[in-house]
């Protein structure tokens, strides 16, 4: 499946970014619903995938999934088919996004997939939330939007500046990209 | 031995050389000293002696073994073991004990074997009472010799330290360099310093000067730190030591002019 | 809000001791914990989730980690639970259309229903709360990833690369307290720069959020570079051939322990199958 040094390492990095994120409390930011914060945690699962493909954006999502479970902010995040299981998915949508779209330009090819990572997140999340029982589905619907929106405006603008900080930096996108 | 026959290295997307047509040879048991400025190659030649890097042109062998081949790297890799600049970026275990056997695990070494070797690679160093410690509660100094004591669990034949001793404060720099001095003789360890302190030079059987991707000066350093013109031309200093010394004869007084350490010097100016 | 950070920064919750809980195999640790969480996530029913309480609380007491210090960390929880369940009754209607009305709000229709569908989720959601706070409190996470790693050790058969995934696991928890010092660094610029972090609404807090998180997702690039050179230099070559430098040994105390939990679980079973509530 294709693991070598270069992904093991990043995906630890990025998880480990994922982690302190959640540890911090930078990774929230408030907005007025009953959950209180929107989140960037998930963030790093999207850069995992743009950059370094599914795999790796599989394993920080897995990380991430498993410190909300392990460190459930949010009650419901005890639930682990809550917790973990959406998460997986982050990194890679957000990696087949970004493989799909880059043609249009690396600006909006890393707008685009931090916008499908982060509707992946918050739709999974609360479709799982509904499913299991823990949230009726109008309010499932409330707190999607009012999450949503502010979730993707900041994912999308840390993606963009750190996929040009990195094409800056180390000629990232013209070299490898997401292969 | 460490043997590059005509090793010349261009990096990936780059369009000069690095590395120009080095030919030199590290016998084992032999501690010596490779400095040069920034940018002179260094770190490019210490990853070729292991095949972390392969040359563009010429070749590597360790003990016979060609780092050209995936088993030829293997055994370079296992033979040479390298300590990097900073510690932090080469650990991946949370506690002491388990990142010094992170080493002997690739080489699948049973677990005996690797409680005997990371035991005995932690004694060595002197850090035996940290085995348990996580790793982000160490001091700098700590962490450096954590990271020695990770390759030394290995048994390397010999050790390339990559300017690991750069960022310490002196007092630490002087007892991880006198321990290194004990193991290289006990062990037998072939030990190669890559630094642009010269002091350090002046503990080595032997000084290699790099500039700008050449081998310009390969002998002792006792003859080295008489050609300040050759360290100039290559941006460095003769250690301060010297410098002191040929002051104080340049003065009139009766001292050695390679004084090896500051003792030998303030003896022969007691006398 | 986050000043010195890293000294503080604890991903394991992990609290040394000699219960019989701490002296358990980590492979019974995860194995048992797994088979409750997985019985909760299926079964429903308030006979089994009391039984599940009481025995979760029975583990607690045996674990001798004290009990106002776990509680401590359901109390905010039990708030976020008790709003759930009254949207859970308010929006009921829908969910148990031949249930009768209990009152109404607007075109919403609560039901009884809802009312026991809370309560299920209060017990269900306050059992996994204790649950997973004794795994963390009683073994590291370090030690939990070697044992899934054997746990799941005949998938590795099958090609997964669990060995890889357990040290990506090792890297993330290593570099935690790492990129947390690296964080403060970051955090002290901006602050001496005369930023103000933890204030202003959403806007501000995202504007401030970009100088500090671009270049800590930039500075872990360079740290990546060098990690795999010194992975590499230290003979790293993928899973395949490594050794393990620990091992785990059952010892009688693991087989009781899992005599007991699958005791418990298949009552759960029965409770949760057999009664109507
Ligand atoms: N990854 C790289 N890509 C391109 N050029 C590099 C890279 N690393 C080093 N170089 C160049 O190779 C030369 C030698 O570098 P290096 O071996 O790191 O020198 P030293 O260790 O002596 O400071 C320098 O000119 C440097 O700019
Ligand atoms: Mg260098």
């Amino acid at each position: 499946m294709g693991l070598n040094v270069r992904r093991i390492v990043i995906s630890g990095l990025l998880g480990a970014v994922a982690i302190l994120l959640g540890a911090t409390g930078l990774g929230f930011i408030p907005v007025p619903t009953p959950a209180a914060h929107a989140t960037i945690m998930h963030v790093p699962a999207v850069i995992g995938g743009v950059l370094e493909g599914p795999v790796v954006g599989l394993l920080v999502g897995l990380i991430f999934g498993l410190f909300s479970f392990l460190r459930a902010t949010n009650p419901i995040f005890a639930d682990p088919l809550v917790a973990i299981l959406p998460r997986l998915f982050i990194g890679v949508t957000s990696a087949y996004a970004y493989r799909g779209l880059r043609r249009l330009g690396m600006v909006p090819g890393l707008a685009v997939a931090a916008t499908v990572g982060t509707l992946t997140n918050t739709v999974l999340v609360l479709a799982m939330a509904v499913l299991r029982g823990y949230l009726p589905a109008p309010v499932a619907w409330a707190v999607g939007f009012t999450h949503g929106v502010p979730e993707i405006i900041v994912a999308a603008l840390i993606t963009v500046a750190v996929g040009l900080g990195l094409a800056r930096m180390t000629g990232w996108e013209a070299k490898d990209g997401a292969s | 031995m460490i043997f590059l026959d005509d090793v010349s290295y261009r990096y990936p997307g780059s369009d000069r050389l690095a590395l120009k047509g080095i030919s030199i040879s590290f016998p084992p048991r032999e501690m010596v000293g490779v400095v040069g400025p920034n940018g002179s190659g260094k770190s490019t030649l210490a990853r070729l002696c292991n095949g972390l890097y392969l040359p563009t042109s010429g070749r590597v062998l360790v003990d016979g073994h060609d780092t050209v081949s995936r088993q030829g790297r293997w055994e370079a890799r296992r033979r040479v073991g390298m300590v990097f600049q900073n510690p932090d970026n080469q650990m991946v275990a949370t506690t002491v004990w388990r990142d010094v056997a992170f080493g002997p695990e690739n080489l699948g070494w049973d677990r005996a074997e690797i409680r005997r070797r990371v035991d005995e690679a932690l004694e060595l160093v002197g850090i035996r009472d940290l085995a348990s410690a996580p790793i982000h509660l160490l001091t700098p100094g700590q962490r450096h010799l954590v990271a020695l004591a990770g390759v030394l669990a290995m048994k390397p034949s010999y050790l390339i330290l990559d300017e690991a001793t750069v960022s310490l404060d002196a007092d630490t720099r002087a007892s991880v360099l006198r321990m290194l001095g004990d193991i290289h003789q006990q062990r037998g360890l072939g030990v190669i310093i890559i630094t642009h302190d010269m002091s350090e030079l002046a503990l080595a059987d032997r000084a290699v000067v790099l500039d700008a991707g050449r081998l310009c000066f390969d002998g002792s350093p006792r003859e080295l730190f008489r050609k300040p013109d050759l360290l100039r031309s290559a941006g460095l200093e003769p250690p301060p030591l010297h410098q002191l010394a040929a002051e104080l004869r340049r003065l009139g007084v009766e001292v050695p002019e390679e004084p090896r350490t500051i003792e030998e010097l303030v003896a022969c100016l007691a006398r | 809000m986050m000043m010195e950070v890293s000294r503080y920064v604890t991903i394991g919750r992990y609290v040394p001791g000699d219960s019989v809980l701490h002296r358990l195999d980590p492979r019974t640790k995860l194995l048992t914990f797994g088979l409750l969480v997985s019985t909760l996530l299926v079964v429903k029913g308030y006979v089994p989730y009391l039984l599940l309480l009481g025995f979760a609380v029975v583990l607690l007491l045996l674990s001798r980690i004290p009990v106002r210090y776990v509680l401590a960390g359901l109390r905010p929880a039990l708030w976020v639970l008790a709003i759930l369940w009254v949207f859970q009754i308010i929006f009921s209607g829908s969910s148990y259309p031949d249930h009768p009305t209990l009152f109404r709000l607007g075109s919403w229709r609560a039901t009884w229903g809802g009312v026991h569908a809370g309560a299920l989720n209060v017990l269900r959601i306050s059992v996994l709360y204790l649950l997973t706070s004794l795994l963390t409190l009683t073994a590291g996470l370090v030690e939990l990833a070697d044992a899934g790693e054997m746990l799941l050790s005949p998938l590795a058969r099958l090609g997964v690369p669990l060995n890889e995934v357990a040290l990506v696991f090792t890297i993330a928890l290593r570099f935690v307290p790492t990129l947390a010092e690296e964080l403060e660094r970051l955090v002290k610029a901006q602050i001496s720069r005369g930023a103000r972090l933890d204030e202003g609404g959403f806007l501000g807090r995202a504007r401030r959020l970009i100088p500090l998180v671009v270049p800590l997702f930039l500075s872990i690039f360079d740290r990546a570079e060098d990690l795999i050179l010194a992975m590499e230099a230290r003979c790293y070559r993928g899973g395949r051939g490594r050794s393990k430098a620990v091992a785990f040994a059952f010892q009688p105390l693991d087989a009781l322990a899992a005599v007991v939990v699958l005791a418990v679980v298949a009552a759960a079973w029965l409770t949760g199958l057999m009664l109507p509530f």
